[in-house]
Protein backbone atom coordinates (compact mmCIF):
# COMPACT_ATOMS: atom_id res chain seq x y z
CA UNK A 1 0.00 0.00 0.00
CA UNK A 2 1.30 3.14 -0.64
CA UNK A 3 1.74 5.80 1.84
CA UNK A 4 -0.43 8.42 0.56
CA UNK A 5 -3.28 5.64 1.08
CA UNK A 6 -2.58 4.39 4.35
CA UNK A 7 -2.33 8.05 5.21
CA UNK A 8 -5.43 8.52 3.79
CA UNK A 9 -7.21 5.74 5.47
CA UNK A 10 -5.39 6.22 8.97
CA UNK A 11 -6.34 10.26 8.95
CA UNK A 12 -9.85 9.52 7.58
CA UNK A 13 -10.81 6.77 10.05
CA UNK A 14 -9.75 9.51 12.61
CA UNK A 15 -11.73 12.18 11.25
CA UNK A 16 -14.83 10.06 10.60
CA UNK A 17 -14.39 8.77 14.40
CA UNK A 18 -14.30 12.14 15.77
CA UNK A 19 -17.30 13.01 13.76
CA UNK A 20 -18.98 10.55 14.87
CA UNK A 21 -18.59 10.75 18.69
CA UNK A 22 -17.94 14.77 19.47
CA UNK A 23 -19.90 15.96 16.15
CA UNK A 24 -20.11 19.21 18.50
CA UNK A 25 -16.50 19.50 18.59
CA UNK A 26 -15.96 19.03 14.47
CA UNK A 27 -18.83 22.41 14.60
CA UNK A 28 -16.66 24.24 16.83
CA UNK A 29 -13.48 23.69 14.98
CA UNK A 30 -14.93 24.50 11.88
CA UNK A 31 -14.16 27.74 10.06
CA UNK A 32 -15.41 28.22 7.29
CA UNK A 33 -19.20 29.13 7.19
CA UNK A 34 -19.13 29.92 10.92
CA UNK A 35 -20.70 32.51 12.64
CA UNK A 36 -20.66 33.94 16.25
CA UNK A 37 -21.41 31.00 18.53
CA UNK A 38 -22.35 33.54 20.82
CA UNK A 39 -26.27 33.80 19.27
CA UNK A 40 -27.24 29.59 20.09
CA UNK A 41 -27.29 28.62 23.99
CA UNK A 42 -27.55 30.76 27.02
CA UNK A 43 -25.61 33.80 28.12
CA UNK A 44 -22.36 32.74 29.05
CA UNK A 45 -22.36 29.72 27.40
CA UNK A 46 -20.70 28.10 24.43
CA UNK A 47 -23.32 28.00 21.36
CA UNK A 48 -25.23 25.17 21.09
CA UNK A 49 -25.18 23.23 17.82
CA UNK A 50 -28.35 22.48 16.09
CA UNK A 51 -29.58 18.89 15.90
CA UNK A 52 -29.42 19.17 12.33
CA UNK A 53 -25.82 20.15 12.31
CA UNK A 54 -24.41 17.65 14.35
CA UNK A 55 -26.56 15.30 12.35
CA UNK A 56 -24.62 16.10 8.95
CA UNK A 57 -21.41 15.77 10.71
CA UNK A 58 -22.21 12.48 11.65
CA UNK A 59 -23.48 11.59 8.16
CA UNK A 60 -20.08 12.73 7.16
CA UNK A 61 -18.28 10.71 9.70
CA UNK A 62 -19.76 7.23 8.39
CA UNK A 63 -18.63 8.67 4.88
CA UNK A 64 -15.20 9.28 6.08
CA UNK A 65 -15.03 5.76 7.15
CA UNK A 66 -17.09 4.41 4.31
CA UNK A 67 -14.23 6.19 2.10
CA UNK A 68 -11.15 5.19 4.26
CA UNK A 69 -12.61 1.66 4.60
CA UNK A 70 -13.29 1.21 0.82
CA UNK A 71 -9.38 2.47 0.11
CA UNK A 72 -8.42 -0.37 2.70
CA UNK A 73 -9.86 -3.30 0.44
CA UNK A 74 -7.30 -5.06 -1.77
CA UNK A 75 -7.21 -3.63 -5.04
CA UNK A 76 -8.47 -6.56 -7.59
CA UNK B 1 -1.26 49.78 29.98
CA UNK B 2 -3.77 47.57 30.87
CA UNK B 3 -3.83 43.90 30.46
CA UNK B 4 -0.62 43.53 29.37
CA UNK B 5 -0.27 39.80 30.25
CA UNK B 6 -3.11 39.41 28.07
CA UNK B 7 -2.03 41.61 25.68
CA UNK B 8 1.52 40.08 25.61
CA UNK B 9 -0.57 36.59 25.05
CA UNK B 10 -3.04 37.96 22.77
CA UNK B 11 0.15 38.98 20.27
CA UNK B 12 1.66 35.36 20.48
CA UNK B 13 -1.62 33.53 19.62
CA UNK B 14 -1.62 36.34 16.99
CA UNK B 15 1.60 36.10 15.57
CA UNK B 16 1.38 32.11 14.91
CA UNK B 17 -1.93 32.91 13.28
CA UNK B 18 -0.01 35.38 11.14
CA UNK B 19 2.73 32.97 10.53
CA UNK B 20 0.33 30.46 9.21
CA UNK B 21 -1.01 32.89 6.65
CA UNK B 22 2.50 33.89 5.71
CA UNK B 23 3.35 30.63 5.02
CA UNK B 24 0.04 29.84 2.89
CA UNK B 25 1.05 33.15 0.78
CA UNK B 26 4.85 32.00 0.61
CA UNK B 27 3.76 29.16 -0.42
CA UNK B 28 1.12 30.35 -3.16
CA UNK B 29 3.76 32.86 -4.07
CA UNK B 30 6.28 30.47 -4.91
CA UNK B 31 3.95 28.18 -6.73
CA UNK B 32 3.58 31.05 -9.61
CA UNK B 33 0.37 32.73 -7.85
CA UNK B 34 0.64 36.48 -7.57
CA UNK B 35 0.96 38.07 -4.25
CA UNK B 36 -1.96 40.34 -5.31
CA UNK B 37 -4.45 37.92 -6.13
CA UNK B 38 -3.22 35.95 -2.82
CA UNK B 39 -3.71 39.40 -0.85
CA UNK B 40 -7.28 40.29 -2.71
CA UNK B 41 -8.54 36.81 -2.30
CA UNK B 42 -8.19 36.40 1.27
CA UNK B 43 -9.51 40.04 2.25
CA UNK B 44 -12.28 38.70 -0.26
CA UNK B 45 -12.96 35.42 1.97
CA UNK B 46 -12.74 37.50 5.34
CA UNK B 47 -15.64 40.22 3.64
CA UNK B 48 -17.68 37.76 2.76
CA UNK B 49 -17.83 35.34 6.01
CA UNK B 50 -18.18 38.81 7.84
CA UNK B 51 -20.95 40.00 5.92
CA UNK B 52 -22.75 36.56 5.97
CA UNK B 53 -21.94 35.80 9.67
CA UNK B 54 -23.36 39.18 10.47
CA UNK B 55 -26.83 38.65 8.38
CA UNK B 56 -27.19 35.22 9.25
CA UNK B 57 -26.83 35.49 13.13
CA UNK B 58 -29.27 38.25 12.99
CA UNK B 59 -31.64 36.15 10.66
CA UNK B 60 -31.71 33.21 12.57
CA UNK B 61 -32.63 34.93 16.02
CA UNK B 62 -35.73 36.87 14.32
CA UNK B 63 -34.00 39.64 15.90
CA UNK B 64 -35.81 42.83 15.37
CA UNK B 65 -35.32 46.14 16.34
CA UNK B 66 -35.74 46.99 19.84
CA UNK B 67 -38.60 49.52 20.60
CA UNK B 68 -37.09 53.19 22.17
CA UNK B 69 -40.50 53.54 24.42
CA UNK B 70 -41.73 51.39 27.13
CA UNK B 71 -39.31 48.71 29.10
CA UNK B 72 -36.72 49.04 26.51
CA UNK B 73 -36.11 52.76 26.88
CA UNK B 74 -34.03 52.42 30.15
CA UNK B 75 -31.76 49.72 28.35
CA UNK B 76 -31.49 52.35 25.33
CA UNK B 77 -30.75 54.92 27.65
CA UNK B 78 -27.67 52.96 29.44
CA UNK B 79 -26.14 51.71 26.25
CA UNK B 80 -25.75 55.30 24.70
CA UNK B 81 -24.09 56.39 28.21
CA UNK B 82 -21.86 53.67 27.70
CA UNK B 83 -20.82 53.96 24.61
CA UNK B 84 -20.34 57.48 25.01
CA UNK B 85 -17.50 56.36 28.08
CA UNK B 86 -16.41 53.80 26.17
CA UNK B 87 -15.61 56.32 22.97
CA UNK B 88 -17.93 54.14 20.62
CA UNK B 89 -21.14 55.10 18.56
CA UNK B 90 -23.98 53.44 20.34
CA UNK B 91 -25.15 50.24 18.50
CA UNK B 92 -28.36 49.11 16.71
CA UNK B 93 -30.38 47.87 19.21
CA UNK B 94 -32.22 44.50 18.70
CA UNK B 95 -34.27 42.43 20.51
CA UNK B 96 -35.10 38.50 19.94
CA UNK B 97 -36.75 35.61 21.48
CA UNK B 98 -34.13 33.41 21.85
CA UNK B 99 -36.28 30.77 24.29
CA UNK B 100 -32.90 31.18 26.76
CA UNK B 101 -31.55 34.15 28.69
CA UNK B 102 -28.96 35.89 25.96
CA UNK B 103 -27.11 38.75 24.67
CA UNK B 104 -24.44 38.82 21.62
CA UNK B 105 -22.84 41.75 19.51
CA UNK B 106 -22.13 41.63 15.96
CA UNK B 107 -20.33 44.04 13.07
CA UNK B 108 -17.74 46.20 13.76
CA UNK B 109 -16.83 48.75 15.52
CA UNK B 110 -19.44 51.80 14.07
CA UNK B 111 -21.74 49.35 12.52
CA UNK B 112 -22.35 47.16 15.35
CA UNK B 113 -25.57 45.38 16.63
CA UNK B 114 -25.98 44.14 19.99
CA UNK B 115 -29.24 41.68 19.90
CA UNK B 116 -30.77 41.22 23.56
CA UNK B 117 -33.59 38.27 24.00
CA UNK B 118 -36.49 38.54 25.86
CA UNK B 119 -35.98 36.00 28.43
CA UNK B 120 -32.86 37.83 29.78
CA UNK B 121 -34.49 41.65 29.82
CA UNK B 122 -37.00 39.39 32.20
CA UNK B 123 -34.57 37.55 34.10
CA UNK B 124 -32.10 40.33 34.73
CA UNK B 125 -32.80 43.78 36.95
CA UNK B 126 -31.62 47.18 35.32
CA UNK B 127 -28.11 46.94 36.65
CA UNK B 128 -27.21 43.08 35.88
CA UNK B 129 -28.76 43.61 32.32
CA UNK B 130 -26.15 46.93 32.35
CA UNK B 131 -23.34 44.79 33.19
CA UNK B 132 -24.65 42.25 30.43
CA UNK B 133 -24.48 44.94 27.74
CA UNK B 134 -21.28 46.43 29.20
CA UNK B 135 -19.67 42.93 27.63
CA UNK B 136 -21.06 43.18 25.01
CA UNK B 137 -20.14 46.71 23.72
CA UNK B 138 -16.83 45.81 25.31
CA UNK B 139 -16.56 43.42 22.47
CA UNK B 140 -17.51 46.15 19.98
CA UNK B 141 -14.69 48.61 21.96
CA UNK B 142 -12.23 45.89 21.29
CA UNK B 143 -13.06 44.78 17.86
CA UNK B 144 -13.62 41.38 18.80
CA UNK B 145 -16.30 39.99 16.02
CA UNK B 146 -13.60 41.45 13.47
CA UNK B 147 -10.85 39.38 15.41
CA UNK B 148 -12.80 36.45 15.66
CA UNK B 149 -13.92 36.37 11.55
CA UNK B 150 -10.31 37.02 10.03
CA UNK B 151 -8.92 34.33 13.04
CA UNK B 152 -11.50 31.57 11.17
CA UNK B 153 -11.10 33.17 7.39
CA UNK B 154 -7.43 32.29 8.78
CA UNK B 155 -7.93 29.01 8.85
CA UNK B 156 -10.12 28.82 5.95
CA UNK B 157 -7.23 30.01 3.93
CA UNK B 158 -4.95 27.60 5.74
CA UNK B 159 -7.32 24.52 5.27
CA UNK B 160 -7.92 25.20 1.96
CA UNK B 161 -4.11 25.56 1.05
CA UNK B 162 -3.67 22.60 2.84
CA UNK B 163 -6.10 20.80 0.80
CA UNK B 164 -5.03 21.99 -2.68
CA UNK B 165 -1.28 21.13 -1.94
CA UNK B 166 -2.04 17.69 -1.16
CA UNK B 167 -4.25 17.55 -4.18
CA UNK B 168 -1.81 19.29 -6.72
CA UNK B 169 1.38 16.86 -5.36
CA UNK B 170 -0.58 13.78 -5.81
CA UNK B 171 -1.80 11.23 -8.61
CA UNK B 172 -5.37 12.73 -8.51
CA UNK B 173 -6.81 9.30 -7.66
CA UNK B 174 -9.54 8.29 -5.22
CA UNK B 175 -7.05 8.22 -2.38
CA UNK B 176 -5.36 11.47 -3.08
CA UNK B 177 -8.72 13.54 -2.89
CA UNK B 178 -9.89 12.15 0.00
CA UNK B 179 -6.41 12.94 1.64
CA UNK B 180 -6.73 16.24 0.49
CA UNK B 181 -9.76 16.66 2.18
CA UNK B 182 -8.95 15.05 5.57
CA UNK B 183 -5.22 16.97 5.61
CA UNK B 184 -7.57 20.43 4.42
CA UNK B 185 -10.28 19.35 7.72
CA UNK B 186 -7.34 18.58 9.80
CA UNK B 187 -5.31 21.62 9.37
CA UNK B 188 -7.85 23.57 9.57
CA UNK B 189 -8.84 22.32 13.28
CA UNK B 190 -5.62 23.26 14.05
CA UNK B 191 -5.43 26.75 13.21
CA UNK B 192 -9.00 27.33 14.55
CA UNK B 193 -7.94 26.12 18.11
CA UNK B 194 -5.53 29.32 18.59
CA UNK B 195 -8.21 31.12 17.53
CA UNK B 196 -10.78 29.78 19.86
CA UNK B 197 -7.44 30.54 22.69
CA UNK B 198 -8.17 34.22 21.50
CA UNK B 199 -11.79 34.06 22.20
CA UNK B 200 -11.39 32.53 25.68
CA UNK B 201 -9.09 35.48 25.70
CA UNK B 202 -11.31 38.67 24.61
CA UNK B 203 -14.42 36.97 26.88
CA UNK B 204 -11.75 37.72 29.93
CA UNK B 205 -10.89 41.79 28.50
CA UNK B 206 -14.34 41.98 27.85
CA UNK B 207 -15.58 40.90 31.36
CA UNK B 208 -12.53 43.46 32.83
CA UNK B 209 -13.66 46.40 30.24
CA UNK B 210 -17.61 46.00 31.67
CA UNK B 211 -16.53 45.90 35.28
CA UNK B 212 -14.17 48.83 34.51
CA UNK B 213 -16.75 50.85 32.83
CA UNK B 214 -19.59 49.87 35.23
CA UNK B 215 -17.97 50.53 38.49
CA UNK B 216 -18.03 47.04 39.67
CA UNK B 217 -17.93 43.64 38.08
CA UNK B 218 -20.98 42.81 40.66
CA UNK B 219 -23.75 43.36 37.95
CA UNK B 220 -22.50 41.06 35.52
CA UNK B 221 -21.47 38.36 38.30
CA UNK B 222 -24.62 38.51 39.62
CA UNK B 223 -26.29 38.28 36.34
CA UNK B 224 -24.38 35.38 35.69
CA UNK B 225 -24.89 33.53 38.41
CA UNK B 226 -28.71 33.95 38.02
CA UNK B 227 -28.23 32.60 34.46
CA UNK B 228 -26.62 29.74 35.26
CA UNK B 229 -28.82 28.72 38.42
CA UNK B 230 -32.02 29.17 35.92
CA UNK B 231 -33.00 32.45 37.22
CA UNK B 232 -35.46 31.50 39.78
CA UNK B 233 -34.46 33.26 42.81
CA UNK B 234 -32.32 36.63 42.39
CA UNK B 235 -31.56 36.72 45.79
CA UNK B 236 -29.72 33.64 46.21
CA UNK B 237 -26.58 34.52 44.07
CA UNK B 238 -24.54 35.34 46.42
CA UNK B 239 -25.65 32.47 48.90
CA UNK B 240 -24.84 29.93 46.17
CA UNK B 241 -21.33 31.60 46.03
CA UNK B 242 -20.70 31.46 49.67
CA UNK B 243 -21.88 27.80 49.43
CA UNK B 244 -19.42 27.24 47.00
CA UNK B 245 -16.91 28.37 49.47
CA UNK B 246 -15.23 30.32 47.12
CA UNK B 247 -14.08 33.29 48.67
CA UNK B 248 -15.57 35.77 47.03
CA UNK B 249 -16.42 39.23 48.37
CA UNK B 250 -20.04 40.13 48.82
CA UNK B 251 -21.44 42.72 46.26
CA UNK B 252 -18.69 45.35 45.46
CA UNK B 253 -19.24 48.97 47.15
CA UNK B 254 -19.71 50.56 44.15
CA UNK B 255 -22.31 49.78 41.70
CA UNK B 256 -23.02 52.92 40.61
CA UNK B 257 -20.14 54.33 37.66
CA UNK B 258 -17.33 54.91 39.16
CA UNK B 259 -15.81 55.20 35.25
CA UNK B 260 -12.28 54.27 35.21
CA UNK B 261 -11.49 54.15 38.93
CA UNK B 262 -11.12 50.52 39.18
CA UNK B 263 -8.72 48.37 37.78
CA UNK B 264 -9.92 45.44 36.12
CA UNK B 265 -7.20 43.20 37.24
CA UNK B 266 -7.20 40.39 35.06
CA UNK B 267 -3.91 41.16 33.75
CA UNK B 268 -1.86 38.33 35.22
CA UNK B 269 -4.21 35.83 36.53
CA UNK B 270 -5.55 34.32 33.18
CA UNK B 271 -3.34 31.10 32.23
CA UNK B 272 -1.58 30.67 29.13
CA UNK B 273 -3.62 30.48 26.20
CA UNK B 274 -6.33 29.97 29.21
CA UNK B 275 -6.29 26.14 29.06
CA UNK B 276 -4.51 25.69 32.01
CA UNK B 277 -6.46 28.23 33.72
CA UNK B 278 -7.81 26.12 36.96
CA UNK B 279 -10.35 24.96 34.50
CA UNK B 280 -11.51 21.84 35.87
CA UNK B 281 -13.44 20.76 32.52
CA UNK B 282 -11.94 18.48 30.09
CA UNK B 283 -9.38 18.95 28.29
CA UNK B 284 -10.97 18.43 25.04
CA UNK B 285 -13.76 21.14 26.33
CA UNK B 286 -11.29 23.00 27.70
CA UNK B 287 -9.37 23.58 23.81
CA UNK B 288 -12.47 24.18 22.09
CA UNK B 289 -14.14 25.75 24.59
CA UNK B 290 -15.21 29.69 22.84
CA UNK B 291 -15.55 30.57 26.79
CA UNK B 292 -14.03 30.55 29.99
CA UNK B 293 -15.94 29.00 32.60
CA UNK B 294 -18.78 31.04 33.94
CA UNK B 295 -17.44 30.32 37.76
CA UNK B 296 -14.00 31.66 36.96
CA UNK B 297 -15.41 34.57 35.31
CA UNK B 298 -17.74 35.47 38.29
CA UNK B 299 -14.54 34.59 40.45
CA UNK B 300 -12.43 37.41 38.66
CA UNK B 301 -15.50 40.11 38.43
CA UNK B 302 -15.94 40.00 42.22
CA UNK B 303 -11.64 40.33 42.79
Amino acid sequence: MEPRTALAIGLGAALGVLCLVRPTVVLRLSALGATTSDRTGQYGDDGLASSRATWLVRALGAACLAVAAYLLLPEP
Amino acid sequence: MRYTGLKLRMAVVGAILFAFYVVVAAVAYAMGVPLVLVLLGSVALVGVQYKIGKWSALRSVGAEEMPESGRWADVHRRVESLATDMGIEKPQLMVADMGVPNAFAVGRKGASTVVVSNELASTLDGDELEGVLAHELSHVKNRDVVTMVVGQGIASIVGIAAQWLVLLSGDNDLADFFLSMVVGSVVQFVVMLFVLAISRYREYVADADAKRYVGSGEPLARALEKIQRGNENPSAGTTTSQRRGRGQSGPASGRGRGRGQSSAGVTDQVGALCIFDDDERSIFTRLVATHPPVEKRIERLRE
